[in-house]
Order: C-alpha cells, then structure tokens, then sequence
C-alpha cells in the first residue's frame, strides 16, 4: 500500500537518482543508478519457485514504452540509451520521467504535497517553468499515477548550500561557494548566505564520468582492449575494488592519476568564472564526483578552506528536502492564519 | 548509582506532527515532560529487547533498507553521562558526521523558507 508523503525530493542526475522523503522523525535517503533501458519481464525468476532471486527494478510506462528502473539495473545498459548522452534539455526527456516515477516507486509514495526537483545552474532558467508545469497534478505512468500538488524547483548545487546552512560554522552574511561535481557536469554556484550570486555560478561539462572515460583511454591503450565499460571502473574505484582486463589486474590510482587533466580543465572553468575567492569564506566539495576532483580543486585554491562533505552524493536532495519542507511549513501557517482572519 | 540523563528536546511540528498535537495539548512544562516520558516509556516497553536505533531502521520500506541508502540522521541514541559533561559541537564540518536532521528548529525553518520561497 503506498502512502501520502508531505514532502518528496528527488535529485535526478546523469550519473544516480538521489530520493529523500521523511519516515517517521528520520529522513531517508536513497539512490538507484540513472539508467532506463527497455524493460523486460524476467519470467526464468518467477518460475524458478525463489530459486532465483528477483532483482530490485520496476517498469516504468512513459509515452507507452516500458524502461526498467531501479537499484540492480544492469549497469552494463548505459549504452545506447537516449538518456545517457549529455543533453541540456535531459529533464524533458522520457528517462527523466521514468527516473522520477522509479523514485515514487521506490519511495513508497502514490502523492505527495510538495514535489522538490534540482537542475542544473546552466539549464535552470531556460527549463525550471517547463518541468513545473510537466511534473505538477497528476502523473500517468501507465496504469500507476502519482499526484503532486506543487512542485519546487531548485538549482542543483543549492541543495547541498541548504543542507549545510544549518551548520554552526554556516554565517548568513558571509560567502561559501559549493562545488557540485556531478556524472556529466559540474555547476558551481558562490552564495552569500542562501543567496546565489549568479553572475560567478556557472557549469561546466565535465564531471565523473569523464573522469573515468580518460581513465578507460588510458587502461585501453596499455592493454590494447577498447570496450572498456566505463561504469565498471566507475564501481571498482569508488569500492576500492580490484579491477581486471581479461585476467589482468589493473592498478587505477596509476590512471586515476593521469587523468587528472579532466578535473583541471573544470576547476580552471571555475577560477574564470569566480575571480579572486579571498572573500569566499569556505569552498564545499559535493557530488558523486567530489573525491576524483578534490586534488586539483585543492591545488587551484591553495588559501581556501575546502571541505569536502561527507555523503556528498545525498548533500543535494537533503537540501531540497529541507528546503520543500521549510516552505511547506510557511505556506501552512500562513493558510491557517488567513483561515483564522476568516 | 542511579543514572540520570538531561536531555534539551525540541519538538518540531514538521518533524514529528503526531507528538507534537499531543504534546500541546498540555499546557504546563513539567507535565508536558512527564507526558513525553510516558511516552517514549510505553512505547518501549511494547517491545522486547528493541532500541530505538532498531525500531528506526525496521520503520523503513524495503527499498529505504538497500545497500545504497543512507539513514540521514544518525541513529537515535542517547548515552548515559554525568549532568556536568557538557555537549561539544563538531568543530569543522569534515567532523560531523551528517549536518544535524534535515529541519532541527523552527529559526532555521523560518530562515529557509524566508530565503527560499521564490522558488516555490
């Protein structure tokens, strides 16, 4: 039975689906890879009577065409899926809106007040009114449907700004500047207490995965192998696992660190864009991507405080989640108080 | 011996609406504490063997409970100290482990929703 849920936010990256929604004095968070290839009923596990365990996905209808959807997607299907390629108008996409209908899935929730969403700082403006006006009232996704009675849309890298505003280190008056790595793009946005000073916030097109599509080159051009599935190294270097070619084991820190030219061309994109940081009182690392970038965002600004938060990956969508609750709250006292005056 | 536990509880009518009606109900202080005790008392008391951390987590859908989730607050707990030892903040953000819950107290709540209500 799925429930009502006051508030929902969801981070919809290239790279995961971040989900954030209260259970009970808690707020849960949890992801599922952004990947929507067509679905298939796997019958083999149905009639092997629990012998095969069933994998943790759903089909998703969107426009009349099933995606599968959810934590065991198979992460070899990222190739060949329209949603995998960098495009700015992603949110208006049919992987996008199986991605957010896999969180309501996943989330347990068939309605929800508040709809929280994040986008990227580049893209804000030209798609924020559209995804309100896609994602408000009620949703169809196949024979399932989803209400939503309003949606808030948020800059991406915000989120993590919010989450951290609650910090006691975290001053109204003074700037930080949040770094947001992501898997196709890093936005950054420099904020004078919550405040976006938009003219030194910006994105740049790079972020881990090509990280990890220089790393592939190069393991590739050692081993002569070309097919490398850059979603593999991607897992074998966040877990610390070994990876292998064939039956040869692969030392990455050797790569990763090659592939630090990646990570440079972003955070010189940044120093551009943001100038003198000397009043720029702490720099957040977040995103997926924040680790692989750490070394040269560290060497570009060697006078800065730089944190790189912990958990990066969920920074954004608790802040969304904070951010639609605290909102949430304003509008309901202020509707109790005019149905006092009434 | 017997332990004592001072704990400062704010109840945040976003956070956790069902005990914070029940709670206003009550007017006077002391027997709003006595109240929140009785509470937490009975509702322990329901189970056998069972801490709050424990009923936290088994309260979660099963996809909540996936290798890739993550609590977001930390569990709750509360550790038995002398009334003298006082609480010490975490001095850097690398230190705390979480930012404190996602909506602690009604001036931060009122300070984001001020920031933030042009885009609702």
């Amino acid at each position: 039975m799925k429930t009502h849920a006051s508030v929902l936010a969801v981070d919809v990256g290239y790279g995961n689906t971040k989900v954030a929604v209260r259970n009970g004095s808690e707020v849960s968070t949890f992801m599922f890879p952004s990947l929507t290839p067509d679905y298939q009923a796997r019958t083999m596990t149905k009639q092997s009577n629990g012998v095969l365990r069933a994998i943790r996905t759903v089909g998703i209808e969107v426009n009349g065409k099933q995606y599968e959807v959810g934590p065991e997607v198979p992460l070899t299907s990222r190739n060949g899926d329209p949603g995998r390629t960098l495009v700015g108008s992603y949110c208006t996409t049919d992987s996008y809106e199986a991605l957010l209908g896999g969180a309501f899935h996943f989330a347990n929730v068939s309605s929800v007040d508040r709809l929280v969403l994040g986008l990227p700082v580049q893209t804000f403006q030209q798609h924020a009114e559209a995804l309100r006006s896609k994602f408000s009232g009620t949703l169809q996704f196949g024979d399932e449907e989803v209400r939503v009675g309003n949606l808030m849309v948020l800059p991406q890298p915000l989120g993590a700004l919010v989450h951290f505003s609650q910090h006691p280190d975290f001053n109204p008056s003074q700037r930080n500047m949040i770094i947001d790595v992501g898997y196709y793009t890093t936005d950054w946005v420099v904020a004078k207490g919550l405040t976006m000073e938009e003219r030194r916030s910006g994105g740049h097109q790079s972020g881990a995965s090509h990280f990890f599509q220089k790393m592939a080159e190069l393991i590739g051009a050692a081993t002569k192998e070309s097919a490398l599935a850059i979603e593999e190294i991607d897992e074998a270097v966040r877990e610390r696992a070994p990876y292998y070619v064939f039956n040869e084991e692969i030392n990455l820190d050797h790569y990763a660190a090659q592939a630090q030219s990646v990570p440079e061309a972003a955070v010189n994109a940044i120093g551009n864009s943001v100038g003198s940081t000397n009043d720029i009182r702490c720099i957040f690392l977040t995103g997926g991507g924040a680790a692989l970038y750490e070394p040269a965002i560290r060497a570009f600004f060697p006078r800065n405080r730089i944190e790189v938060v912990k958990n990066a990956c969920f920074s954004n969508v608790r802040g969304f989640f904070a951010a639609g609750e605290a909102t949430q709250m304003r509008e309901r006292d202020k509707k109790r108080k005019e149905a006092m005056t009434a | 011996m017997t332990g004592t536990i001072e704990i400062k509880v704010t109840v945040s009518e976003v956070v956790t609406p069902s005990l914070f009606a029940a709670l206003m109900e009550v007017s006077n202080p002391r027997q709003r504490a006595a109240l929140l005790k009785r509470l937490a008392d009975d509702a322990l008391r329901g189970r056998e063997n069972v801490g709050l951390a424990y009923s936290a987590q088994q309260g979660r859908t099963v996809a909540q409970q996936t290798a890739v989730s993550d609590s977001g607050t930390l569990p709750a707990h509360t550790q038995m100290k002398p009334a003298s030892v006082v609480d010490k903040r975490p001095q850097t953000l690398a230190d705390s482990k979480e930012a404190p819950s996602e909506t602690s107290d009604d001036a931060h709540l009122n300070y984001l929703a001020d920031s933030l209500s042009a885009f609702a």
